[in-house]
């Protein structure tokens, strides 16, 4: 188990180094550059700006110069945002989006799972099926569509909750942004634990657990729900990569200052430095988030340990 | 016309109720046109440490019968009728009062002990949660009790099997571990469900010797429920043979054994193979299909594939009424073995 995770982690190295590889290339294809404005640059200022920042140079050389840097932690300047280095920008911004998302995401599963739980226990009654139909609303509908409206009746209408904005160590500001982010994901969730419980429900070894006079209670907690979650656990990933992508929108509407602009804008920019810093943070999340997976799967099948 | 009398000698059966009595037990699924029919007023009696085998093809109804029995069945379905356990009625008992049979009392061995046993629990936990919880024993006891009761259904290194997961035991294995699961709070009536289906037929005879040992120790009734008749040499007493839901024969199993009454269990008994065969001849076969359980029920449901058919077979449905002194069948033109 302990071997299977090492040679996990090992993996996640080389993915990152490939991640990092193919982005740097990419971006460097897109045309334009980060000092390519409206007005043209003097061909000498726009000289020097290069010369300062290393883009005079072969792009191996500015490869191997970025790997040397970030083998040390060095992300390098923004090129945008002139006197930040990209490590500050995200350590600045990487807690207020971290807050953000890790509790969209812990809500989205325990609310999601109990939902699901309840639902198929509630089979086929109109708890069930009002819950489920309110669910289709909540994947359907985006959290940037979400997030203006309950900033309209929780903000405008009924003033309880600040619409947009963001004051340091402040609570307030961030429910409605969690709200929207989290709704889609959770109702994602409680169908597919719905489904899956309704699923192991039936199976062979509940009709043994009930068999053997265990109560309901013992049989849903015992015996069903691990199973039951084993569809949920390979959605973690792709619910953290949805979280992350809803964040960049959800971030720039309410206006809280996370890392999530500073792809979107830096993509914009040719800011090369920083889009490359922003895909390393996420790609190492998604890669940690996998590895998080696999043995969030070991624990609900023990089948699985051993096929390694 | 009761049936007490060709199962146990009357003055047992005047002494106390018998394990489990089941009278005119009926199962449907579904509503209106779409109504199925699974078990049709089955009747049976199993006396204190009997063994009655239950034989019949696949969707005969045997399964569903005791699925019932067990208050298993899915909410869909709809039980009438009567199943006294002991004496005391166990249909629209409260789950509460279920639960204090199933396990202790009255326990069930599966079909498949493949998917049988739950996959991310220890073997030692799902055994120990029975006697935690009917016996009221702490977890040193249970776990005591439980090795024995391993060691007692011939599994080696008992102590390390109950830390092992049911995908780390062999079929055989599992199923011993189901048996032994079953067997620990001393059930006064054990179900097997084809118990031997899924498993090797080295291992079948292994698995059939320890149910037959189990009951002899224990003193468990038995009800086992099968597709072959050959599983049923030497363990039964008595023998229920049915067919699209019915009981179609109820007889003692040597009776049975050697002048089957109904064309279908004289069908079925034919089609066990048997070495005296010559090598050349075909294996008998009973050919047809079983019926549809949607098709309204008109005459015998075996008519169509019956040898012995009449006109009145397709227009009449023949009760289930005594042949002789201890032996019962549902036919318009039985065997006669005079």
């Amino acid at each position: 188990m302990i071997r299977y995770f090492a040679s996990r982690l090992a993996w996640g190295l080389p993915t990152l180094f490939v991640i990092l590889t193919v982005t740097f290339f990419l971006i460097r294809i897109a045309p334009g550059g980060p000092f390519d404005e409206e007005q043209t640059l003097p061909a000498q200022i726009k000289r020097n700006l290069d010369a300062a920042y290393g883009l005079d140079q072969p792009l191996w050389v500015q490869y191997g110069r970025y790997l040397r840097g970030v083998a040390h932690g060095d992300f390098g300047p923004s090129f945008k945002y002139k006197d930040f280095t990209v490590t500050e920008l995200i350590s600045q911004g990487l807690p207020v989006s971290a807050t953000l998302g890790s509790l969209a995401m812990a809500l989205a599963l325990i609310i999601g799972v109990l939902i699901g739980i309840l639902a198929a226990l509630r089979h086929q009654r109109w708890g069930d099926q009002a819950v489920m139909a309110a669910a289709v609303i909540g994947i359907t509908v985006p959290s940037f569509v979400l997030l203006p409206f309950l900033a309209l009746i929780f903000g405008v209408y009924l003033r309880w909750l600040p619409v947009a904005g963001w004051e340091p160590g402040s609570a307030r500001h961030y429910v409605l942004p969690v709200i929207a982010l989290t709704l889609p994901p959770l109702a994602f969730i409680s169908r597919l634990t719905r489904a899956s419980m309704l699923e192991v429900l039936r199976s062979p070894y509940i009709r043994t657990a009930r068999a053997k006079g265990l109560p309901e209670r013992i049989i849903l907690w015992r015996h069903a729900l691990r199973p039951a979650l084993v569809p949920v656990a390979g959605f973690l990933a792709p619910a953290v990569a949805a979280i992350m992508t809803g964040s960049l929108v959800v971030e720039s509407i309410s206006g809280l200052p996370g890392i999530g602009r500073y792809l979107v804008q830096g993509a914009l920019n040719r800011d090369y430095t920083l889009v490359m810093g922003m895909v390393v943070v996420y790609s190492a999340l998604l890669i940690a988030m996998g590895l998080l997976v696999d043995l969030l799967y070991a624990w609900l099948d023990p089948r699985i340990r051993f096929q390694t | 016309m009761r049936w007490m009398s060709l199962t146990v000698p009357v003055d047992h059966a005047i002494s106390a109720p018998p394990c489990l009595q089941v009278e005119a037990l009926s199962v449907r699924f579904g509503g209106g046109a779409r109504e199925i029919a699974a078990v049709k007023e089955v009747s049976l009696r199993i006396g204190a440490g009997e063994c009655l085998g239950i034989v019949g093809e696949s969707g005969s109804g045997k399964t569903q019968l005791f699925t019932a029995i067990m208050g298993l069945l899915p909410q869909t379905a709809r039980t009438t009728g009567s199943v006294r356990f002991k004496g005391g009625e166990m249909l629209g008992m409260s789950p509460t009062d279920l639960n204090r049979l199933r396990g202790r009392e009255i326990s069930m061995v599966f079909q498949d002990p493949m998917t049988s046993l739950t996959p991310h629990l220890r073997i030692g936990t799902q055994l120990t949660e029975v006697l935690m919880l009917h016996a009221r024993m702490d977890a040193a006891a249970a776990r005591q009790r439980a090795l024995q009761m391993l060691e007692r259904v011939q599994i080696t290194r008992a102590g390390q099997r109950m830390h092992q997961y049911p995908h780390e035991l062999s079929g055989g294995m599992r199923q011993r571990v189901m048996i032994a699961m079953a067997c620990l709070c001393n059930p006064s009536l054990l179900i097997a469900d084809e118990p031997t289906t899924a498993l090797d037929t080295t291992v079948q005879a292994q698995v059939l010797l320890l149910l037959q040992s189990m009951r002899r120790e224990l003193g468990t009734a038995m009800a086992l429920i099968t597709h072959d008749f050959a599983l049923l040499a030497g363990l039964a007493d008595h023998v229920l043979v049915m067919y699209a839901g019915r009981v179609v024969e109820a007889a003692c199993a040597a009776d049975l054994f050697d002048a089957p009454l109904h064309p279908y269990s004289a069908g079925l008994l034919a089609c066990v193979p048997r070495w005296s065969q010559a090598r050349a001849s075909r294996l008998p076969s009973i050919a047809g299909q079983p019926p549809d359980p949607r098709e309204p029920e008109a005459g015998c449901a075996f008519a169509p594939r019956c040898t012995r058919a009449q006109a009145l077979c397709s227009q009449q449905r023949p009760e289930l009424r005594l042949h002789s002194s201890s032996r019962r069948v549902a036919c318009h033109y039985p065997h006669d073995h005079g």
